[in-house]
């Protein structure tokens, strides 16, 4: 049987460096094809060149057995191809109908006409979305939702999902899939990337890893362990180093000094009379369900959200009382927060790594700074590029060109820049790849030990447990559980997240 | 124009006494440890306890009562009656005991004979703990200038600011006010850099006040209770004691100044909305409870205004252990606490019973003695 999709000694270069090589993966007609391998593996590269925003530099790409070479998305689509891209790419000044019609408009458009086929459309997938809602205005799960609609809306017959589960509940993962499900039964292919494994040997009919742009190894995914996807990816065996076997090794980090406290904190219905207080010296664990206050209230700490104006409670630092006003006084206490949202709120993605990560120098002190020595820039970048390991093509490649757990790294680099004593880190290995798991949780650990006071936010239960030296559990924007890792499990912490 | 200021500050929610109390979690997470403790006393007045030699001397009412150790179990034994209540326990370097009794002064001696060193009428209705210093003198802390000892919760709604900390010279009786306006001073332990740890109940904080300078540093503060004693660990730790909880309801009402007032003047002392030793028995009180959850929801407020707290720091005064009765249990309003090599005693006042758990001197948890 012709694949639908066929890549041909594909090799992509970058300013004279691969991103793929000589690469050759095939897609049948009806499957889920998985691709799997660390970022920075070529996965993203590979797949944009499916979708008309890259061309090979040597190689064929072959669609239903026909040599194709995209000028453009545009064409791409037209072919049938629909990609949802890793971080969502939709217009946040526009509506959600607007969006999933962008590109398929008609000369003449009635707004209603349009908001009343986006609510079909929605509701033919299941997804709860208001369709007249801004999309500036909703959270990343439902971004990717009207991206997924998006994507089906246009007919495609050939889908590439980039990490599309990375910032959707449990429920929202469970539509997705069955989704998924219809569109393979519907006889469309889809090539799906995720770095969780799990999804990967759940539902894909056949696992491709690929590692330095290289493809390591195809087979069907029967064939496939979590332990073996993990070595292919990283070339090495990762997930015992990752989760499990390291916290009955580790010894709890005792608590140091009081260094943030939470007292009775409000903020609207997010956040209501929360309490809680961070030690230096460890890692305090942050669990909750979506929506239940945490990236809030660690938000107030670091002056990025403002609590309520009266009856608001009372922030500590160090037993001070503060009411920052702008996220800059929380920097110049010492505070930072690393944000979850790395695209929207961390990077100016068309700027380089330098200027990214000394941008956070450049936030310190009382006064602005207005000359800059781009010398000392590069050279503080150089220094943390080589501690945190972020991988670039060059030293002065855009932040737009790394993968997404290089980009991580580099917001984490803009805040560490500020030596910091408190850091927050919220949802730090959010589409990032196991390899940068490892290298991000080292950088966590290693602030601990040397006497920061670290809280890590995280909806993934293992890194909690993995991480933390104590854990708190949000639920109703309030803190209703603090568990000692010894004491701690899955059971326990989802009990009190629910409950 | 300070009533506008006052009522703008109010408003604006700027004020020191914000409505919030610090959390209990990190290493002052409750737990039921106290409450799991060994009961060895039940005796109505009991204060506070010390150790002299191979004895555990405890004071209750106006009498002096002791366990021999190792501690064995079984009764105590009087040692000695004075004419007014005991204020406070302490033991010299030499072995003598120095015995503070309200109204009176200080009795220094052993059991059968002690010598009384008046103090004046207004140092001596309100002592509440005292150490001995490097140069010899006993450092002495003055609750509060204005009310008596039995009288700390009028002074904690009257906001007293009149505690000091007296050095006594034992030899000619003179004394010597080191520190002033002292938000309750209850508990003093001795540093060894030569200064004392204070705990100033009513500013929740523990000053090191150093004697020779008056300089004062702060150690410990925010803390989400009333202090009462400090005693020294055998780790080079300190043990505090906690009389009652911090809670929003009674920092609301130390924040209102007019209700505060009325409520002094026209209700009795019983009724006051503050902290107790104890839960009351009384049907018209209201429960102490904890947070109450019913389908589901944590109810917004059920608060108990008593509770049992002990605390262990090291020697930098940074808490390392606790032990609690919350407000289910019975053993609050500690106000004593000494560690032997035969465990850790500590004074329930609320519930008028000496209770006896082992501490971990290394630093690791304590394990309670299982009776």
């Amino acid at each position: 049987m012709t694949p639908v999709v066929e890549f041909r000694n594909a090799t992509k270069e970058f300013r004279g460096n691969p991103a793929v090589r000589d690469v050759n993966i095939t897609l049948q007609k009806g499957e889920v094809h998985a691709l799997l391998g660390e970022n920075g593996a070529g996965k993203s590269t590979l797949t944009k060149v499916i979708a008309g925003l890259y061309s090979l530099t040597s190689g064929e790409l072959l669609l239903d057995g026909r040599p194709i070479r995209f000028e453009g998305p545009a064409q791409a689509m037209a072919e049938g191809v629909a990609m949802v891209f890793q971080e969502t790419n939709l217009v946040p000044s526009m509506n959600v109908a607007q969006n999933i019609f962008l590109g398929d408009e008609g000369f003449f458009n009635r707004l209603r006409g349009i908001n009343i086929r986006a609510q079909q459309h929605l509701q033919r997938l299941n997804f709860h979305v208001e369709p007249t809602a801004l999309v500036s205005t909703l959270g990343a799960a439902k971004k990717q939702m009207v991206e997924i609609a998006r994507a089906v809306h246009h007919n495609a017959r050939i889908f590439i999902f980039d990490e599309p589960t990375a910032t959707l509940t449990p429920e929202e993962k469970e539509h997705f899939f069955v989704l998924l499900d219809r569109l393979k039964t519907d006889g469309a292919s889809v090539f799906f990337i995720s770095h969780a494994l799990e999804e990967a040997l759940g539902h894909a009919d056949r696992i491709s890893v690929l590692r330095d742009g290289e493809l390591i190894v195809t087979d069907r995914t029967k064939n496939f362990s979590r332990e073996t996807i993990v070595q292919a990816m990283v070339g090495r065996q990762l997930t015992r180093e990752l989760y499990g076997v390291g916290k009955s090794l580790r010894k709890s980090r005792p608590p140091g000094e009081k260094v943030l406290s939470l007292e009775n904190v409000s903020m609207g219905k997010a956040v209501r009379s929360a309490t809680l207080s961070v030690f230096s010296g460890q890692v305090t664990g942050l669990f909750g369900l979506v929506g239940a206050g945490r990236t809030e209230m660690m938000k107030i700490a670091a002056g990025v959200l403002k609590r309520d104006f009266f009856h608001g409670g009372r922030v500590r630092v160090r037993g001070k009382a503060v009411r920052f006003r702008v996220p800059r006084q929380a920097v110049n206490k010492g505070i930072a927060y690393i944000t979850e949202d790395r695209k929207y709120d961390g990077l100016f993605d068309t700027m380089g790594i330098a200027q990214n990560i000394y941008l956070g120098k450049l936030i310190q002190g009382e006064n602005p700074v207005f000359v800059t020595s781009m010398s000392e820039a590069k050279n503080q970048a150089a220094e943390w590029t080589k501690a945190l390991n972020i991988r670039a093509i060059n030293e002065n490649s855009k932040v737009v060109e790394l993968s997404g757990g290089n980009q991580q790294k580099v917001v984490i680099a803009k805040s560490l820049i500020q030596a910091p004593s408190i850091v927050i880190f919220d949802e730090p290995t959010r589409g990032v790849d196991v390899g940068a798991i490892a290298e991000i949780h080292k950088i966590i650990e290693d602030l601990a030990d040397a006497g920061a006071a670290v809280v890590v936010i995280s909806s993934y239960l293992p890194e909690v447990l993995n991480l933390s030296d104590r854990i708190l559990v949000a639920r109703q924007g309030r803190i209703v559980e603090e568990l000692d890792t010894d004491e701690a499990t899955e059971e326990k912490i989802i009990y009190a997240a629910v409950h | 124009m300070s009533d506008l200021s006052s009522w703008i500050v109010n408003m604006l929610h700027r004020r020191d006494a914000g409505i919030s109390v610090p959390a209990m979690d990190g290493v002052l997470k409750p737990n039921s440890r106290l409450e799991d403790a060994t009961c060895i006393l039940n005796m109505p007045g009991i204060d506070d306890v010390v150790a002299a030699g191979s004895k555990l001397v405890v004071s209750a009412g106006s009498s002096l009562l002791a366990f021999p150790l190792p501690f064995g179990g079984g009764d105590p034994e009087t040692i000695s009656t004075f004419e007014g209540a005991i204020s406070f326990l302490a033991v010299l370097d030499d072995g003598r005991y120095a015995v503070g009794v309200t109204g009176k002064g200080v009795y220094l001696g052993v059991p059968g004979s002690f010598t009384l060193i008046e103090l004046a009428p207004e140092l001596s209705a309100c002592m509440m703990d005292a150490t001995q210093v490097a140069d010899g003198r006993l450092a002495i802390c003055i609750g509060s200038l204005r009310n008596p000892a039995n009288e700390w919760k009028r002074d904690l709604m009257e906001k007293g600011r009149s505690g000091c900390l007296c050095l006594l010279d034992l030899d000619t009786g003179s004394s010597d006010i080191v520190a002033e306006d002292l938000a309750f001073p209850y508990g003093v332990a001795a540093r060894a850099e030569g200064s004392v740890a204070v705990a100033e109940s009513w500013r929740h904080r523990i000053v090191a006040i150093n004697p020779a300078s008056k300089k004062r540093t702060v150690l410990l503060e925010d803390l989400p209770a009333y202090l009462s004693r400090i005693s020294p660990a055998l780790n080079g730790g300190y043990w505090l004691t906690f009389l009652a909880p911090r809670r929003q309801l009674f920092e609301f009402v130390l924040r209102e100044d007019g209700f505060r007032k009325e409520m002094l003047e026209t209700v009795d002392s019983e009724e006051w909305v503050g902290p107790s030793l104890s839960a009351s028995t009384r049907y018209d009180h209201p429960l102490q409870q904890g947070a109450v959850r019913q389908m589901g929801i944590l109810k917004p407020w059920a608060p108990s205004s008593s509770y049992g707290l002990v605390v262990r720091c090291d020697e930098n005064m940074r808490p390392v252990e606790s032990l609690h009765s919350r407000a289910d249990g019975a053993l609050h309003g500690i106000t004593g606490i000494c560690e032997t090599d035969d465990g850790v005693f500590a004074v329930s006042r609320g519930a008028g019973k000496l209770v006896r758990f082992t501490g971990d001197s290394a630093g690791s948890a304590a394990s309670e003695v299982q009776s």
